[in-house]
């Protein structure tokens, strides 16, 4: 949490983006589907098992993330990423992460659907 | 001699016994307070460069008074709810009387407007833009709820851009939307002689222009040509101390007054809300009397068969 206040806002958010990935790569995917919007959670992954299924299938077992582009409007972040497979075996994905945070280490996240 | 510095301090301690008691209890409390602070985790709120109270179109401007933030910001998220909730007597109910009357004199016209934006649910973002007196100009983003649908399939963020004042009246906070302002009657603009009577009525007030409410009473047996759309459009203009602004209105729009007939009419014109210059009167640069109509032009363009042709400014400020 004190790493997180003495950061500046834009190193806040990529840190969040960073966290929820790193739930993924940990197979922790309930952690990760409790990061996310409600609506959007309704929107494409009613149960927590299509979330799994979505994210086994699109993420690489080792992500490096690339930030492409980071954009404001008022509190919503909107981030462009290439997450790389460190090992090569999945093609790079862009993708387009909203981050929208309430407090230190409380947001809420949500994605592009590819 | 240590015998009198023992007895010495003695007498001091006896003496001023309650004082240094009151002193170390306030040491102590000093020192227990320090302590809490030091180990005390304050709720910090996150720092962010998001200035939404700072207005933007003035490089000094007067800021929003501590005390009218919350109410402002509760009043836009009362009628953004409202719109997106689709209860437009709700959100009309929250509007100025003036922009209903100006803007939307029918509930169904309102309606027509919030369903063309809140076409599905929507979220907003605020910035102020500029403040004076009781006025309060924000500009406002609405785009659909992003974190709902992640941007899948947008190749980026579309939103809507809307220039909302906040007014505080004696009957509490109300709004006024679309880039709307308020609604001002003009005295004392008036030109009168013996062919023509000219009087600035009112003047419609948006974040982006002035509109003015003009009427023109014509005197004589003459067509009254005020403004011809072939020729150039400085032949009214807005004065302001520094410039004159053009007219903008539709480019067919003549401005012909027939004999002993009053007509009237709305002239439209650039002017930011924030602009400092004050606009101090509108100038027609050719009042021209016809004999009759087609009109025809000389080769330097002049009017020919007209009967008087002269310019006259309406001053708005004393």
């Amino acid at each position: 949490m004190n790493d997180l206040k003495n950061m500046t806002e834009k190193e806040r958010i990529k840190t969040y983006v960073s966290k929820y990935l790193s739930y993924i790569e940990n197979l922790d995917y309930e952690k990760a589907y409790n990061l996310l919007d409600d609506n959007f959670k309704q929107n494409y992954f009613k149960t927590i098992e299509e979330f799994e299924t979505y994210a086994k299938n699109l993420y690489p077992d080792i992500i490096i993330v690339e930030y492409e582009e980071m954009q404001r409007q008022g509190k919503y972040f909107i981030l462009y990423l290439n997450i790389v497979d460190a090992l090569g075996e999945k093609e790079t994905i862009t993708q387009k992460f909203i981050v929208y945070e309430l407090d230190y280490n409380d947001f809420i996240i949500s994605f592009e659907v590819i | 001699m240590l015998l009198d510095l023992r007895l010495k301090i003695y007498q001091f301690f006896k003496k001023n016994k309650n004082k240094i008691i009151i002193f170390l209890i306030i040491i102590g409390i000093i020192y227990l307070v320090n302590q809490y602070l030091k180990h005390y985790d304050f709720q910090a709120i996150p720092s962010t460069t998001y200035n939404p109270d700072t207005p933007i179109m003035v490089t000094e401007g007067e800021e929003v008074p501590s005390n009218l933030k919350e109410p402002i910001y509760a009043l836009i998220e009362e009628y953004f709810d409202a719109c997106n909730e689709k209860d437009y007597e709700k959100a009309y109910s929250l509007l100025t009387e003036d922009c209903k009357q100006d803007l939307f004199p029918e509930l169904d016209d309102f309606q027509t407007y919030v369903d063309q934006i809140f076409n599905g649910e929507k979220v907003y973002t605020v910035q102020n833009y500029y403040n004076e007196e009781d006025k309060y100009v924000y500009r406002l983003r609405i785009f659909e709820d992003i974190l709902a649908t992640g941007l899948t399939g947008e190749d980026e963020l579309g939103y809507r851009t809307e220039v909302i004042t906040m007014h505080n009246t004696g009957e509490g906070m109300k709004l006024s939307v679309n880039g709307y302002i308020e609604r001002q009657e003009i005295d004392l603009a008036i030109y009168e002689d013996d062919n023509v009577r000219i009087t600035i009525e009112s003047l419609k007030k948006e974040y982006e222009k002035e509109t003015y409410t003009v009427k023109a009473y014509n005197k004589t047996e003459y067509q009254l040509l005020l403004m011809d759309h072939t020729m150039n459009r400085d032949q009214i203009t807005l004065q302001l101390n520094a410039e004159v602004r053009v007219v903008k209105n539709n480019v067919n729009n003549d401005i012909i007054i027939s004999p002993s007939e009053t007509e009237e009419f709305e002239l439209e014109f650039t002017k930011y809300y924030h602009e400092t210059d004050i606009s101090r009167g509108i100038h027609f640069n050719a009042l021209r009397f016809i004999k009759s109509f087609p009109i025809v032009y000389d080769e330097e363009g002049n009017p020919q068969n007209t009967i008087e042709n002269y310019a006259v400014t309406l001053n708005m400020q004393e």
